[in-house]
């Protein structure tokens, strides 16, 4: 006598084979997923919508602006560098070959990466003389960092002028080294993200350091 | 064949068929979406997106009146509400002919030109100014300055902004890629299907296939509509906000139909396969 295929098992079956496809799904939808929730935040910024105290930080108001990256107006090779509010958006990384377009905040935290690119506050906004470092999450912003070469060009955009750098070299240090996040003589721009890892916590860091190569302030530095 | 290694294959079968078919669906949904420009149209006439924009652009106007010192009537007579209706439709469709390398958005500023020209010298006139350098400055920054901010306003899907940060480029490679995967994956699951027929219980794989992937697409969605995340979204202003949220609403709510539609039909034909199972092993057993 022939045995009966127990019910219970034909019922299972199609709920364990879904429940497989979805594991697999999600594993590949976690690159594309990133993409669309950072082509979202960069396509459609608010214009100067204050976000009081985000959970976890007391006092952090993080303020999003709109930034002009089409100015068309005279520009001057000397001028003034304001020094932005913590957790404002300041400007906009935009580097066209490998479609980089950041919105910069100055500070740093989870909250602002979450946001866009970070300018260190120990180190110097755009276009002011030293190390201007900016870093962001290598799943989102700074997913293609890795493909920027020497001579690459970048371009930050700000509210009082728009600065041009060249990709000098490729960097790669340890989590915990400050070496390339200094002060400096030059005036240069380094970014920097994580190494991407499929799975943990990335050890190192990798990036770029590049030349400032051209300065233009909208108004023009007032002499003393 | 030999029961365990039947049900081995169409269980693989089964797998390959459920990624395909939810492959197939996106693949298809996103070809409505973007192959051509009337889905965005459909969705900017349905979400009033024509009279949101042209109100918010006389606000704008409105509010910036105090710094421009020129009258919002000054620009109601240089913007109606047709020509920010036809230039946001010509904005969507210069935005996709720009897939092609064709297509360079033109401006009808005329009004514009009239209207400020007309205020001014209307100006001029009443207050005695000579019409100087100062003069001629003044008026080609207001004109630009308004030029600017309807280029701003018709552009609701921020199409520029995508453009300069490679998104839409990567939507433009997703159009070419899309009639070539739409048919690899038709094929892929016409060729499973006609496997699956072949062997044993087609009822029950296929019904196994649909309920799979119909969970697949609606259970995301689901827990998209209900947590609310789309409705947390910030975005720019009102007129942005309410097309980007209206738009990805329906595009979620949509897959979400389909999908709990595909699971019902799975859920059928997996009954169905059950019962007929059921009765042949117990015409076996009575043999």
């Amino acid at each position: 006598m022939k045995k009966k295929t127990s019910v219970v098992g034909w019922i299972a079956l199609p709920i364990l084979i879904t429940v497989f496809c979805s594991a697999v799904i999600c594993l590949c939808a976690i690159r594309p997923a990133e993409k669309v929730q950072t082509y979202l935040k960069v396509g459609f910024m608010d214009n100067n919508t204050v976000i009081p105290k985000s959970d976890g930080i007391e006092g952090l108001t993080i303020v999003k602006t709109d930034i002009d990256t089409e100015y068309s107006g005279k520009t001057y090779s000397e001028g003034e560098v304001p020094y932005p509010e913590y957790g404002t958006q300041y400007a906009v990384l935009e580097c066209e070959k490998n479609g980089i377009f950041v919105p910069v905040y100055w500070g740093i935290g989870s909250e602002l990466l979450e946001l866009g690119g970070c300018n260190t506050p120990s180190s110097m906004p755009a276009g002011a003389d030293g190390n201007t470092v900016i870093s962001a999450h290598v799943n989102t912003f700074f997913h293609d960092l890795d493909e920027l070469k020497k001579g690459d060009k970048l371009t930050v955009y700000t509210d009082y002028g728009r600065f041009t750098y060249s990709v000098r070299e490729t960097i790669e240090f340890a989590s915990g080294d400050k070496t390339y996040l200094r002060k400096s003589e030059d005036n240069i721009l380094t970014l920097y993200t994580c190494e991407k890892e499929l799975l943990g916590e990335a050890k190192k860091r990798i990036g770029v350091i590049c030349d400032l190569e051209k300065k233009e302030f909208y108004k023009e530095a007032e002499h003393e | 064949m030999n029961k365990r290694l039947n049900t081995v294959i169409c269980t693989v079968l089964t797998i390959l068929l459920t990624l395909v078919l939810a492959a197939l669906y996106i693949t298809l949904y996103a070809d409505r979406c973007i192959s051509t420009e009337d889905f965005m149209k459909q969705q900017v006439q349905a979400t009033d997106t024509y009279n949101n924009a042209y109100d918010s652009l006389m606000k704008k106007f409105s509010d910036s009146c105090g710094e421009t010192s020129i009258p919002v009537e000054v620009d109601e007579k240089a913007f109606s509400r047709d020509w920010m209706k036809s230039h946001i439709d010509k904005r969507i469709s210069v935005g996709f002919a720009d897939f092609d390398g064709e297509g360079e958005m033109e401006y009808d500023f005329t009004a514009v030109e009239k209207s400020l020209t007309e205020y001014f010298e209307e100006y001029a006139r009443t207050n005695h100014v000579i019409k100087d350098e100062t003069y001629e400055k003044r008026l080609a920054e207001s004109i630009a300055n308004a030029e600017k901010t309807a280029v701003s306003a018709v552009d609701v899907y921020h199409l520029e902004t995508m453009k300069s940060s490679g998104i839409w480029s990567d939507i433009g490679t997703a159009r070419n890629i899309i009639p070539r995967l739409k048919t690899a994956l038709i094929a892929a699951a016409a060729v499973i299907a006609v496997l699956i027929l072949l062997l044993k219980n087609f009822f029950y794989w296929i019904g196994t296939a649909l309920f799979a992937s119909g969970c697949i697409l609606s259970v995301p969605t689901a827990i998209v509509k209900f947590s609310g995340y789309i409705m947390r979204f910030a975005v720019k202003d009102h007129t942005a906000y309410n097309l980007v949220t209206k738009t990805l609403t329906a595009v979620n709510g949509n897959v979400l139909i389909s999908g709990l539609g595909m699971a019902a039909v799975g859920i059928i034909m997996i009954i169905i396969g059950i019962i007929i199972r059921r009765h042949k092993e117990k015409g076996e057993t009575e043999q």
